[in-house]
């Protein structure tokens, strides 16, 4: 019992927390574009 | 005005994102709840057939995302229009995270159940060809260079990597298989309780697909325009 729980919140975390995982790296990614994009734009102004 | 505009544009824009994600954290809430408390457990399985509840919706949503990226793949071909690359690009990468999630759930599952991580079953091989051909898809991309050879390869290595799908999707039909087909044309194979409970995780899964799927394209364009801007400042201080 205690073990068949054991597996069951390793599959519910790894899904939760990976997802959770990857939506913030993604987030992190587009917001560092921005910030290269706002720099790159000033120095062809 | 022009500076105005410019400025509105260089902002992160975070109100949009948080609020799609803050109503879907409250959904993903939701059927976590129902997966690993309001649902019944099984009378053979117990409670591992919750794992069920995850490891379907990641399958369902990784092969959503290949048929976007093989629609896309062809549309890019079709029109050349490099948004069309980015969508199947954005997608594809999606579609590897969830197959990644599905395959670990996976063996989560057969371990107690069947009483090892792995086997070759057929389906079990064809996801693992799949996986692989989809990171071969990112390898592929990263080794080639000029925007729109680039885009054309990957475009054709798309559209025959997704040949794997239906072959996934058919495995346990076509082959003799040990693996549940929950899954079918004719619906879902769960008694009502159960059924509602993966219906759940369908749905809430494919929000996330949609949510995570508008994040990447976004951040692919941005990705093209820093490409274009840095050729662009090379040019003038040449």
């Amino acid at each position: 019992m205690l073990r068949d729980l054991w597996f069951l919140w390793a599959a519910a975390g790894v899904v939760t927390l990976g997802t959770l995982a990857y939506t913030v790296l993604l987030w992190m990614r587009q917001t560092r574009l921005e910030q290269l994009v706002a720099r790159l734009e000033r120095e062809l102004e | 005005m022009e500076k105005h505009r410019a400025d509105a544009r260089r902002r992160p824009r975070v109100g949009w994102f948080l609020a799609a994600a803050g109503a879907l954290a409250a959904v993903v809430w939701a059927d976590l709840y129902l997966a690993l408390i309001a649902s019944p457990p099984e009378e053979n399985m117990g409670d591992l057939v919750r794992i069920m509840y995850f490891h379907v919706p990641c399958a369902w949503v990784a092969l959503f995302a290949f048929f976007v990226s093989f629609i896309a793949a062809g549309m890019y071909l079709w029109r050349r229009n490099t948004g069309w690359d980015s969508l199947a690009v954005s997608s594809a990468e999606i579609g590897l995270c969830f197959t990644t999630l599905a395959l670990i759930t996976g063996a989560l599952w057969a371990r107690p159940v069947w009483g090892a991580w792995w086997t070759w079953d057929p389906r079990l091989t064809t996801t693992l060809i799949l996986w692989f051909l989809y990171a071969g898809y990112f390898l592929l991309r990263g080794s080639l260079d000029g925007r729109e050879r680039r885009a054309r390869v990957s475009a054709v290595y798309g559209v025959i990597a997704f040949l794997d799908v239906p072959v996934v999707h058919m495995s346990v039909t076509w082959w003799r298989s040990i693996h549940p087909a929950v899954v079918s044309s004719q619906g879902i194979h769960m008694p009502p309780g159960m059924a509602d409970a993966l219906w759940m995780g369908l749905c809430t899964w494919m929000a996330v697909y949609a949510l995570l799927l508008t994040v990447r394209y976004r951040m692919e364009r941005q990705r093209e325009r820093v490409e274009r801007l840095v050729a662009r400042v090379r040019a003038q201080t040449s």
